[in-house]
């Protein structure tokens, strides 16, 4: 299984770093270098040829493959265990779909989300609880920022080359979740998506913006998701035509929201079917435009820890939710 | 893997930024008279009241033979098959927009 | 920008109108398309970008937008 990327060759780590940030090879932050041996190793993991194809864009002439995510990945600081989530978010946000030219290319600088669900979770410790969307988790940290680095070296969504993101956002270093099954009174996100709950996934999605839902008054679910509705309206979800009824927005509900749903034996469904005809209410000033076509586009996911009675309501930019199963290793 | 000294990695993009596509661009038309315009409309803002204004404007300095308009269903993506082929078969010259 | 590329390529004289806020991702489509001198049509500030314009602001954008058209979709004067 030969290696087919071009070599370099440098004096020393240092030699190599500084050439990564001159080629534009990094995120502004610091990379592992990507030595042959090193990245057959993560290709071995996987037991993945080199050349095995997992999608393409077109409109940038790129095609994009195991070893250019294995590259990718070893210099964002994953492990090789990491590789077949990783493998799984690249296969989702080349989906057509996810529409990853308009989503690594526009103005507004969306964010690439992975939610990671199943068993593989808890093996690679992919934090789901306390501080779930920020630093301090490697397998977090590094699978995010794999996916975002292979966007920017092989999908050519380089700032100020295609990433004409306005202002971007920092969550464009990193942004990967676990779903935090344990705790959660329901059904995980991937079995709603049609998956076994001991089959593991992953959940790619582009978000525009996050409002945060602070409601520390309500006692009951009605209450709490009025509060959800209200957010929600003034955030907008956007879509078109070619996106049609299948946008999502997904709502990240931590613990002390949680509970009240788990106390009153609220499912997913049934907070979806109360807030849906809430949300396709005539729009009012101050609000924007509600493009869900069901119920079913509102995505509920248990995650963060105790503390802030918060719900973070993430928007979509124009993209699909999708899940890819996290395939097993092949050998 | 160091050797003699050195660090050898491999290269994580998928190629240079620059290619270069040989094909000749068509001939132009000496004028747009008798022109048949084609319109690819990409859906951003006021994007289609412009290619409207813009016909009628062209109309001002030419003898225009009419005009093909298609509606993209998202800014972002191809227009679908069928409509490209519909500029490609009954267009002379096409202005597509508006955006980058 | 593409969608005028792959029009080009398929036979018809084309051109792409681009605000001169995207001119960055027009010229960076240009190069990964491997045509980097291919023109478009720029407009430029007051005008805003993304196409939110008013009926009046609409028709003087096309009365400034017409001739950079016509020189790309003819053949130059004398040419």
């Amino acid at each position: 299984m030969t290696l087919h990327a071009p070599r370099h060759q440098f004096q020393d780590y240092d030699d190599f770093l500084e050439q990564a940030y001159a080629k534009g090879w990094t995120d502004g932050m610091p990379v592992v270098p990507p030595t042959p041996d090193k990245v057959q190793r993560f290709l071995d993991y996987l037991g993945m040829p080199p050349g095995e194809l997992l999608g393409h864009v077109p409109t940038r002439e790129v095609t994009v493959t195991a070893e250019h995510v294995a590259v990718n990945a070893v210099m964002a600081g994953c492990r090789a265990e990491y590789m077949p989530v990783v493998v799984a978010a690249v296969r989702g946000f080349l989906e057509e779909k996810s529409h990853i030219h308009s989503t690594s290319g526009s103005l507004m600088g969306p964010a690439h989300l992975l939610i990671v669900n199943g068993p593989i979770r808890t093996e690679l410790e992919i934090n789901c609880k306390l501080g779930v969307f920020g630093p301090g988790f490697r397998a977090n940290a590094t699978i995010g920022r794999a996916v975002r680095l292979v966007i920017r070296n092989v999908m050519r969504g380089i700032p100020g080359f295609l990433d004409r993101a306005t202002y971007s956002t920092p969550s464009r270093y990193s942004y990967c979740i676990g779903e935090n099954e344990e705790d959660s009174p329901w059904k995980p996100l991937h079995v709603e998506r049609g998956f076994l709950p001991q089959d593991s996934t992953v959940t790619v999605f582009a978000v525009s913006e996050t409002t945060i839902a602070g409601d520390d008054a309500s006692r009951t679910p009605e209450g709490i998701l009025d509060s959800l509705v209200m957010y929600t309206r003034r955030g907008g979800v956007t879509g078109d035509k070619w996106l049609g009824d299948n946008v999502n927005v997904i709502m990240v509900m931590g613990m002390e929201h949680m509970r009240y749903f788990a106390e009153a034996g609220w499912s997913k469904q049934q907070m979806r079917d109360y807030m849906y005809p809430k949300l396709k209410e005539p729009i009012r000033p101050g609000e924007m435009p509600i493009r869900l076509g069901k119920p079913e586009g509102i995505l509920i996911v248990a995650a963060g820890g105790h503390g802030m009675a918060d719900t973070h309501i993430l928007h979509p930019h124009l993209a699909w939710a999708i899940t890819k199963p996290v395939e097993p290793r092949r050998r | 893997m160091t050797q003699h000294g050195a660090l050898v990695t491999l290269d994580p993009t998928s190629g240079p930024l620059d290619r270069k596509d040989t094909r000749k661009l068509p001939e132009r038309p000496d004028t747009l008279n008798g022109a048949v315009v084609g319109f690819v409309v990409n859906g951003l803002g006021k994007a289609d009241a412009l290619m409207d204004a813009l016909y009628e404007e062209l109309s001002n300095h030419a003898e225009l033979a009419g005009r093909v308009k298609i509606l993209k269903d998202d800014v972002s993506i191809p227009p679908k098959k069928e409509d490209f082929a519909r500029i490609v078969s009954e267009s002379t010259v096409a202005i597509t927009g508006f955006g980058g | 920008m593409r969608d005028a590329i792959e029009l080009e390529w398929a036979g018809i004289p084309t051109v792409a109108l681009i605000h001169k806020a995207m001119s960055g991702s027009a010229n960076s489509m240009k190069r990964l398309s491997g045509v980097p001198d291919y023109p478009y049509a720029v407009l430029d500030y007051p005008h805003v970008p993304l196409a939110k314009w008013d009926p009046v602001e609409v028709r003087e954008i096309a009365r400034k937008l017409a001739p950079q058209i016509i020189e790309r979709l003819t053949k130059p004067a004398g040419g």
